[in-house]
């Protein structure tokens, strides 16, 4: 990424993404007509890039089985199952062009493995979340972890049914939210909002190349 | 109106980024803040080299060619930097993406990265993987790399969600120290309590900038700074104005 051998690929992107920037700000026929098919190309080469994925998760588990390392057997598993998954959607589409890829067999693969399977792992997060407020009261951020844990506790607490107390507890979570949180919210949303524009600006005058 | 805004806010970054670059045209080199997260990382390439290990390093779950591009392509920076280091100690990194798109930049960046070393025989395609588009199933995958390969600090940069606290913990369940950033609010709360250095919102997009000083580049995050000093004074110039009800 450091000094660009190739400028004309610094100045087809400078190009291309002035371009797309303009659209967004102008209101043109043209300029939307270059935009939409310049989408098209992206989409194109997206879909080639789904390909190459495919064939690159593939090598990277043969490779596991080929040289028997370690969980080999969770490689052939998911070998077997990509090359089966792969069949029966093109299987489908070819005997079912009008449905697409959710024929009625690859729809229940996503609603009765991928979606349960997914949705059980999600549900580990809130044990993680709490194990990283306790890592992080072992590292050396005191306040940051003070603040930390005393947000956590106003979110937990404040949502128990202890009775006579839920308003107070509501106000109490009310404010936390609305003083504290959602400001520094949107600070944070303000710095990416102003830090994209500056490194799209550094893209667009080349100082910037990750083409090169 | 929301776009005219947006024209303006680029319009004013534009006059104070030309203004900036034309004072340091002149003028030395600008110091810049500190992040640790990037000041970190020469020490990771050095710990690897002794150690003969490599970095994990992670570039989320976004990809090319949506709202993730510009978080996606900082992570693409700090890849390039770790990858010419790791190439030059023959401890390169593995990269683990989420999204197809992401992949073949990955791939060209590691393999940049040994031309520039003349060792263009030496690089192979998997030494970046893809996992899965799926966020969920990808931590999961990156937890395995961390789990089982021999790995010395997992790097996380890019676009990440809720499922980052999944790698995270599986990084820490190994004891490696972990450099994140990340743009989302979600991720960032999650990486602020379980690793050691985190790149917080838009440090994460000067990564390019830190890692590959230049002028103009130096210059770009000082207008940055400047710009938001005065975005700050305007929100608090508004909230007096709204509250002697002049607005």
């Amino acid at each position: 990424m450091r000094g660009s051998r190739f400028p004309i690929l610094v100045i087809l992107t400078s190009f291309v993404l002035l371009l797309t920037l303009v659209a967004y700000f102008v209101r043109n026929d043209a300029l939307l007509g270059i935009q939409w098919i310049l989408v098209k190309w992206a989409t194109l080469i997206a879909a080639f890039a789904v390909i190459l994925g495919f064939l690159n998760v593939i090598a990277v588990h043969v490779g596991k089985l080929g040289s028997r390392a370690e969980g080999w057997p969770y490689s052939a598993v998911l070998i077997i199952s990509a090359i089966a998954v792969l069949a029966i959607g093109l299987g489908g589409l070819v005997s079912r062009p009008e449905e697409g890829l959710w024929g009625p067999l690859m729809n229940p693969i996503f609603v009765w493995i991928i979606v349960p399977l997914q949705a059980a792992s999600a549900a580990l997060l809130p044990f993680i979340l709490t194990y990283a407020a306790f890592r992080m009261l072992r590292m050396n951020r005191r306040l940051a972890a003070g603040v930390f844990l005393i947000s956590a506790l106003v979110v937990v607490i404040s949502q128990l049914p202890i009775l006579g107390m839920q308003d107070v507890l509501r106000d109490v979570r009310e404010v936390w939210f609305s003083w504290l949180a959602i400001p520094g919210l949107r600070a944070v949303m303000i710095g990416v909002a102003l830090g994209i524009a500056m490194a799209t600006l550094r893209l667009v005058m080349g100082i910037e190349r990750p083409q090169s | 109106m929301a776009s005219q805004l947006g024209l303006a806010l680029l319009l004013f970054l534009l006059v104070i980024l030309l203004l900036t670059l034309l004072v340091f045209r002149r003028q030395r080199t600008p110091t810049l803040r500190h992040i640790a997260a990037f000041e970190a990382l020469p020490d990771q390439t050095d710990r690897a080299t002794e150690s003969g290990q490599t970095l994990h390093v992670s570039l989320g779950t976004g990809g090319i060619g949506g709202s993730s591009t510009v978080s996606s392509l900082a992570g693409l920076s700090v890849l390039a930097y770790l990858a010419d280091q790791g190439v030059a100690a023959d401890t390169p990194p593995l990269v683990t993406v989420s999204s197809p798109t992401l992949l073949p930049l990955a791939q060209n960046v590691l393999r940049q990265a040994y031309i520039r070393r003349g060792r263009r025989g030496d690089f192979r395609w998997t030494q970046a993987r893809l996992i899965s588009p799926s966020p969920i199933a990808y931590a999961l995958g990156a937890m395995d790399v961390l789990n089982h390969e021999p790995v010395l600090a997992n790097v996380m940069f890019g676009s990440f969600g809720p499922e980052v606290g999944l790698i995270a913990r599986a990084g820490a369940e190994s004891h490696l120290i972990q450099i994140t950033g990340s743009d989302d609010p979600t991720a960032l709360s999650i990486l602020y309590a379980s690793t050691d250095d985190v790149a917080i919102g838009e440090e994460l997009y000067a990564s390019h900038v830190y890692l590959d000083r230049t002028p103009a580049g130096d210059a770009s995050l000082v207008a940055e700074d400047l710009a938001r000093v005065a975005l700050i004074l305007i929100v608090i110039l508004l909230m007096f104005l709204g509250l002697m009800g002049a607005l």
